[in-house]
């Protein structure tokens, strides 16, 4: 059995980039992968997935872990059956083996899609949303959300207000997520003002967040139904990028193209 | 509210997040993450939704105790025993 996802020479990862490996759910399930997804996990994280009630999440649950080897596997000379895997003070998931990674990595996942964004070094979270998400968006931000962030989404015509409140949670996720610490830190210890063509920017309302300028936000729309964030924990001076690659892990990895 | 009772309306609350699921097969020592396609905002809706039916205030220090349906039943316990 070759357990090398068939992708013909190693990638590279500059640390002024940020790639992102997008899984398109049906496309997985089209090629019924399911079988070799679970050859290739051991056998603790084929257990964790067969935990999952509903076999939507089991599924999902296969195809993020080895969504993340094959994405890292791609960097390395470490095939993607010999990485392992423990869960940060928070739950959030580190690379364990091989001891000396300087990659970085987040998964998200929404409905039809999964995203797992490597960074070369630096710290990064990503949030996915499916736009047609159900949502509570009026009593999530006013619970939740800082004040300049309610009013913003009260300026917002009222057809758009759920997607501008996307926008606004897939960057509070993503940074969360990045940080490491999850919901323990309130959201509205931190804000972001969006603007038209312009990256987000943050303020930390919370001195203990650190400084804002030592953090990057991207933000941008996902084939048509997804919203996206990005936050990267590398300095304003130096600007990164965003690119995508297609894949099925296992099948194929092709390079998209940039996305912020 | 007796623990049996809580549970009740924890489970009440998820079928509501999640429609047309059958929770049968939950197991409450593991955490609702590890067993559902949970993420934050439904689990916001969650906090939300207790404070909206039995006026409790969770702070988010407390998030984490909410993590499984056992440890969310402990945390829940003093706070609806009296309702």
């Amino acid at each position: 059995m070759n357990l090398n996802p068939p992708i013909s020479s190693a990638w590279t990862l500059d640390r002024d980039r940020v790639d992102l490996w997008c899984v398109r759910w049906d496309a997985a399930l089209a090629l019924q992968m399911e079988d070799e997804y679970r050859r290739l996990l051991p056998e603790a994280e084929r257990a964790a997935c067969d935990r999952f009630v509903f076999a939507s999440g089991r599924q999902q649950c296969l195809i993020s872990r080895v969504l993340v080897r094959t994405a890292l596997a791609a960097y390395t000379n470490v095939a993607p059956d010999g990485w392992r895997f423990s869960a940060g003070a928070f739950g959030k998931p580190q690379v364990d083996h091989p001891t000396d990674c300087p990659l970085g990595f987040n998964l998200s996942h929404t409905a039809g899609l999964i995203a797992c964004a490597v960074s070369q070094g630096s710290i990064l979270g990503v949030d996915v949303e499916d736009l047609g998400r159900r949502v509570s968006d009026e009593s999530i931000a006013g619970r939740y959300f800082a004040p300049e962030e309610v009013a913003a989404l009260g300026m917002s015509p009222p057809l758009e207000r759920s997607t501008r409140f996307l926008e606004f949670w897939t960057l509070k996720e993503a940074f969360l997520k990045a940080h490491g610490a999850g919901l323990s830190i309130p959201l509205r210890a931190f804000s972001f003002t969006l603007a038209e063509n312009q990256p987000p920017r943050v303020q930390f309302h919370d001195p203990s967040l650190g400084d804002p300028r030592h953090w990057q936000f991207f933000a941008f729309r996902f084939a048509d139904r997804y919203q996206v964030a990005v936050a990267v924990n590398r300095p304003m001076e130096t600007p990164m990028s965003v690119r995508w690659v297609d894949t099925v892990p296992l099948r194929y990895a092709r390079l998209g193209g940039r996305l912020a | 509210m007796t623990p049996a009772e809580i549970r009740g309306q924890v489970l009440d609350i998820l079928e509501n997040i999640a429609p047309d699921e059958d929770l049968d097969s939950l197991q409450d020592d593991v955490s609702f993450r590890e067993q559902l396609e949970m993420d934050s905002m439904d689990f916001l809706d969650i906090v939300m939704e207790l404070r909206k039916r039995h006026r409790i205030q969770i702070p988010e220090e407390d998030y984490g105790q909410l993590a499984s349906m056992a440890s969310t039943v402990e945390y829940l316990t003093p706070l609806m025993k009296d309702i």
